[in-house]
């Protein structure tokens, strides 16, 4: 976590000298500051959303929404947690609107269902060595599946784009603190979802 | 509690290998092209610009405080509209429903006046005030031709002196709030002695007044500005006459009541600065309080310096002892052992330093003084005054005798013993020390009086400080209790010295003249 800290520091004159550039009109400074962030609000806008079509349009649409707002940001040092907001506000967009539109549709059990959580403390001990590496990141993926959206974003923040939580505090709009207990909180989700799963 | 421990390695490599690793393809390339045919918005100015923020947080963040703003301003505007619709709403003629707070917001509105012009009687003595509404009033007595400028930080007097010449006085700052002397001509105090009385709602000099009794004078308290437009006061002497000069008035003093202020004209509304001005107008002379000449010129002010030095003392009150701090345990006994202290005074010699200060400031105001004090341990006291004569009191074998310094330059000593004894034995080092307290003794802490523990107490407007060992009075302040008086008095011991005196500072001197003649 340390080296990526120091990276992102060391990456932050240049990337601000960037953001200004953008923020005139230059969308070949635009291009870069995509190219560096793409994959990784790509990566969060699918954690909420689950399916990649919703999360590239999703993504494109918080990437032309950053563009256009762009010469009003100014504070350009939080460029990147309020590039993050603005990619998890337009996830949650577009979910809300997938789950009215599939209320008219058909309802669907995998994605609207409420998570069923269980604990089945008398569950044999599924110790690590007992599964198989790959079917136990299966197992996790379903789990992580599972979850609500936020919890999914937190995660995916975390341990997927090593965020640091003030960074990951500061996209989702939370206190510090408030981030810290949520990522406890869905961790805790992912486990029992795993058992649940199990 | 799950069962289930994962470890941050094994969530990470899970999720992974589950959230797709890169954007798909071509997404990139959409962005960029769509970025390129589209137009970016224009910064808007700060708070503006927080209201379209992409940002939803931010966007929610600006709303949230502009909506506060709004209220804000709102209810300032509110305010204000209030103050001004209060201002211009015509004061109820109806009886106050609480007369005494009525009364005493008249008086304490003399802290306040508003810009006017009056003219009034003052048993007999005729006055034109101007106020200029921002503590400053001309007051201009037409029998003696003398016009006083007084605001809380300057007085002056203009008149002439005894030669006819056109002087002006300067005397300094003042110890009351200017408004204070207009409510001496009106004979208006801040309480009733009894439990005022609504007379009538009565017209004076055209304007609704409200008549009222308070203790056995009467007021008739003009409605729009609470001053009072007469005063009478009822005589059990004098025939019943009506006082009013004005003429057209629906109510006059109650029978047998004399009228000793009258307002015959008041005009409301501003006045011209050049009336308040402190500086000598072209011609007059120009005489400081604190200058011989003043003495001659015939001014009562040159008598009663107030002016600060030219360099104010800092105002100090007493620090805190170190360390925990308590509440005697017998307050009574204390108060009892005072007494008893002063009643067999100790060998001594101390000094006491007097002083003032004005409420609010951090200053000494006016001019200090000070006075020494011997007390031989067996009933005999002297004190030396530090005024021009150096006056001394000794009093011995059942006399306070006081040293004059006649005009031939040889010195008097008389007799003051009995009514006129206002100075000489135990009490010039008491501080009017008294034991019963109608307000009730409050204990405030131990503080530091010349370098020794004192208790704190108050009574009422009155801080004692006792010394904790001797239980001699070594500090006293009085605060004014009327809200118009400005000014603190402070005595306190600053030098103290307990053991045994010269004999001869307690006996008159060889050869000492006397009146009476001693035996």
């Amino acid at each position: 976590m340390t080296s990526i800290t120091a990276r992102e520091e060391l990456g932050t004159s240049a990337d601000v000298a960037l953001i200004r550039r953008a923020g005139r009109g230059d969308v070949a400074a635009f291009d870069a500051l995509v190219a560096t962030r793409l994959d990784r609000c790509y990566r969060l806008a699918w954690s909420i959303l689950g399916n990649d079509a919703d999360a590239a349009d999703a993504t494109q649409d918080a990437f032309l929404a950053a563009w256009r707002q762009l010469p009003r940001l100014r504070d350009l040092q939080a460029f990147d947690g309020w590039l993050n907001r603005i990619v998890a506000n337009a996830a949650r967009m577009a979910r809300r609107h997938r789950v009215r539109l599939r209320e008219v549709q058909v309802e669907s059990a995998n994605t609207t269902a409420p998570v069923q959580v269980s604990v089945l403390s008398t569950r044999p001990d599924p110790s690590p060595s007992a599964f198989d590496a790959v079917a136990e990141r299966d197992a996790i993926g379903r789990a992580f599946d599972r979850l609500r959206p936020d919890e999914r974003a937190i995660l995916t923040l975390h341990h997927v784009d090593e965020r640091p939580v003030v960074e990951i505090a500061r996209s989702l709009g939370i206190p510090v603190g408030t981030a810290k207990w949520r990522l406890h909180s869905a961790r805790r989700a992912l486990e029992r979802a795993l058992e649940a799963e199990a | 509690m799950s069962d289930r421990q994962l470890s941050e390695r094994q969530i990470a490599a899970a999720l992974a290998a589950h959230v797709p690793p890169a954007a798909p393809a071509g997404l990139h390339e959409r962005i960029v092209t769509d970025s390129s045919t589209m137009t970016q918005q224009s910064p808007l100015p700060s708070i503006l610009g927080l209201l379209f923020d992409a940002d939803p947080v931010a966007r929610r963040r600006a709303t949230l405080l502009m909506a506060a703003l709004l209220v804000i301003l709102g209810l300032a505007t509110a305010v204000a509209v209030g103050a001004l619709l209060e201002q211009q709403r015509p004061r109820s003629i109806d009886p106050p429903p609480d007369l005494a707070a009525y009364i005493d917001g008249a008086y304490r509105g003399l802290a306040d006046l508003p810009a006017f012009e009056m003219v009034g009687l003052e048993q007999g003595d005729r006055h034109r005030i101007h106020s200029n509404g921002r503590g400053t009033i001309r007051d201009e007595r037409f029998s003696v031709n003398l016009t006083r400028i007084v605001s809380k930080d300057h007085v002056v007097e203009l008149g002439l002196d005894q030669n006819g010449s056109p002087t002006l006085v300067d005397s300094g700052t003042s110890g009351i709030v200017p408004g204070l002397e207009i409510g001496r001509y009106m004979s208006l105090t801040q309480t009733c002695e009894t439990p005022p009385v609504y007379l009538d709602l009565a017209v004076v000099i055209g304007r609704p007044t409200h008549h009222v009794r308070c203790g056995p004078r009467e007021y008739w308290l003009d409605v729009d500005t609470r001053l009072v437009l007469r005063s009478a006061v009822a005589s059990s002497t004098d025939p019943p006459r009506r006082a009013s000069s004005a003429g057209h008035d629906s109510s006059g003093p109650s029978p047998a009541a004399l009228a000793d202020w009258e307002v015959t004209d008041l005009r409301i509304g501003p006045q011209p600065d050049e009336l308040f001005a402190f500086a000598p107008p072209s011609g007059y002379a120009v005489v400081r309080f604190d200058d011989p000449a003043c003495m001659f010129v015939g001014f009562a002010t040159c008598t009663a310096p107030n002016a600060s030095p030219a360099s104010p003392e800092p105002y100090r009150t007493p620090v805190p002892v170190a360390g925990p701090d308590q509440v005697p345990a017998d307050l009574d006994g204390l108060l009892a052992s005072v007494e008893q202290a002063y009643a067999a005074v100790p060998a001594l010699e101390l000094v006491i330093q007097s002083s003032a200060n004005r409420r609010g400031e951090s200053t000494v105001f006016g001019q200090t003084s000070r006075s020494h004090h011997w007390a031989d341990g067996a009933g005999r006291f002297r004190t030396q005054l530090s005024d021009s004569d150096n006056t001394i009191y000794i009093t011995t074998g059942g006399h306070i005798w006081i040293s004059y310094h006649e005009d031939n330059g040889s010195t008097v000593w008389r007799d003051n013993t009995g009514v006129f004894a206002d100075h000489g034995g135990v009490g010039d080092i008491q501080f009017d020390f008294h034991r019963d307290c109608a307000a009730g003794w409050q204990w405030i802490g131990t503080e530091l009086v010349v370098q020794r523990p004192a208790v704190h107490l108050a009574c009422g407007p009155e801080d004692f400080w006792v010394d904790v060992e001797r239980r001699l009075v070594v500090r006293r302040e009085v605060r004014p209790s009327d809200p118009l008086e400005l000014v603190t008095s402070i005595d306190e011991v600053v030098e103290l010295r307990v053991g045994p005196q010269p004999g001869d500072l307690f006996e008159l001197p060889p050869g000492a003249v006397t009146d009476p003649p001693t035996p």
